[in-house]
């Protein structure tokens, strides 16, 4: 019989050895029913002598994995893997469409869990780089609302991204608000009564605003046009992702010939504005 | 015995491993190579007459494998586009599997270790959960839903309109 210890975990493969007894770490005999999907062997450890100068690296796993459930029915449901990884895995790779993801929490509490870790929509975002376009905001002037370009399955309603600024100094009131545009999922407002700029997350609701200087006094000079840009859009490894995922740039408003900068815009700024 | 038909790769030494009920296969090394479990065990001489045992993968999926490993790695390189597509049209059709299957080969690839295999099963599963409602996906994967009600309300209500199945609205500007 051959016989081995566990200890370092270090495992990427896995497979049994007939034959192949298992120590745990206190070097008590693990029985063979307790292997289950059994030890996890790395290479330059796979030893059957168990030579310790060798440093043999085993991992004694849990229980086999659960069969799947036979069904009566004609269509037997699939038996998803007991091993989380896997799982997120599985989910990271649902299209990037109303119909799927948001949906998918709901089904139970794993996936709810692995779904709503943060981490999981960072991989997420980073898997789907170029995500559909679901809507558009129509509306220029006055108060933007968003429109879904989606077919009837995946179709988003209007009011999943009406302006959440609506407490916020009179957000709702026709004909305060000014699109400017949209890139990555921000949109650019222009608050006249305000006379403020204010960078919109319609999915989480997060806004960052910055104050038009005063010399843009809506009269003799006046703001005309914005253009949103990710200041990290030349990084081919950024991820486009919420306020809180780019790093700091400037917001720089170009004002005939000088300018204006701010630094609380976090990773987005403003150019090319027009004065009339 | 079981054995891979097609030529693959440079080496010609065959590699025999073992399912868990006791059927032996061979295939091309440079085949085997593709598991990284087997490419270990190759490269520690832990490859013998005797065959690699794997413990959690019976004959049906080994055998699948087994083909996936030894198509893929016939044409690991300098593919022409004909050939790209011709091994996509394989994948497309290599999946096409029943439920059982599936779940066998996506554990089975994620034990030994081939990548390409495993994104194959990932993602033919996720197309399975694509779409469809949570009660459809406890239904297609047998969950069972372990939300109170309070739980699963609140979670409806974090993503109201997703549960919705709607008609584009009438008015629109």
């Amino acid at each position: 019989m051959q016989t081995v210890e566990a200890h370092e975990v270090d495992a990427v493969a896995t497979l049994l050895v007939p034959g192949l007894r298992f120590h745990d770490a206190a070097h008590q005999p693990v029985e063979e029913d307790q292997y289950g999907a059994i030890a996890s062997v790395w290479r330059g450890g796979w030893c059957p002598a168990g030579d310790p100068a060798v440093g043999t690296q085993i991992q004694l796993l849990g229980p086999p994995p659960r069969r799947r459930h036979r069904a009566t029915s004609l269509a037997a449901p699939v038996t998803l893997p007991d091993d989380n990884d896997l799982l997120t895995e599985i989910l990271l790779r649902l299209p990037p469409r109303p119909s799927s993801l948001p949906r998918a929490p709901l089904v139970c509490r794993r996936w709810h869990r692995l779904i709503s870790d943060p981490a999981f929509h960072c991989r997420f975002r980073a898997c789907h780089r170029n995500p559909p376009i679901v809507g558009v905001f129509a509306g220029d002037v006055g108060n933007p609302f968003f429109r879904s370009v989606l077919d009837p399955l995946d179709h988003i309603p209007m009011e999943r991204f009406w302006m959440r600024l609506a407490e916020d100094k009179g957000g709702h009131v026709l004909g305060r608000w000014r699109l400017f545009g949209c890139r990555h999922g921000r949109v650019l407002l222009f608050n006249r009564k305000q006379n403020e700029i204010v960078l919109w997350d319609p999915d989480t609701g997060d806004h960052r605003r910055v104050a038009v200087p005063p010399e843009i006094d809506g009269e003799e000079k006046m703001m005309w046009n914005g253009a949103l840009l990710c200041a990290a859009a030349a990084d081919d490894s950024h991820v486009h992702g919420g306020f809180s995922s780019c790093p700091s740039k400037i917001l720089r408003l170009l004002l005939g010939d000088w300018r204006v900068k701010r630094s609380h815009l976090h990773s987005w700024f403003v150019l090319g504005f027009c004065f009339g | 015995m079981a054995a891979a038909t097609d030529d693959a790769g440079d080496s010609n030494e065959m590699i025999r491993v073992v399912s868990s009920d006791g059927e032996h296969f061979e295939m091309p090394e440079a085949a085997a190579n593709l598991s990284l479990v087997l490419r270990h065990m190759i490269e520690d001489d832990c490859a013998d007459a005797a065959g690699i045992p794997l413990a959690v993968v019976a004959a049906k999926p080994l055998a699948k494998i087994v083909d996936y490993c030894t198509k893929h790695a016939a044409k690991s390189s300098g593919l022409t586009i004909e050939e790209a597509e011709e091994l996509k049209r394989f994948d497309a059709e290599f999946i096409e599997v029943d439920t059982d299957m599936l779940y066998d080969l996506l554990v089975a690839a994620d034990f030994m270790g081939v990548e390409g295999l495993s994104k194959l099963a990932v993602q033919r599963t996720a197309d399975l959960i694509k779409g469809k409602t949570p009660e459809q996906n406890r239904e297609t994967f047998g969950i069972v839903n372990d939300f109170t009600p309070e739980e699963e309300e609140e979670i409806c209500k974090e993503n109201e309109w997703a549960f919705q199945i709607t008609k584009p609205p009438s008015r629109l500007c």
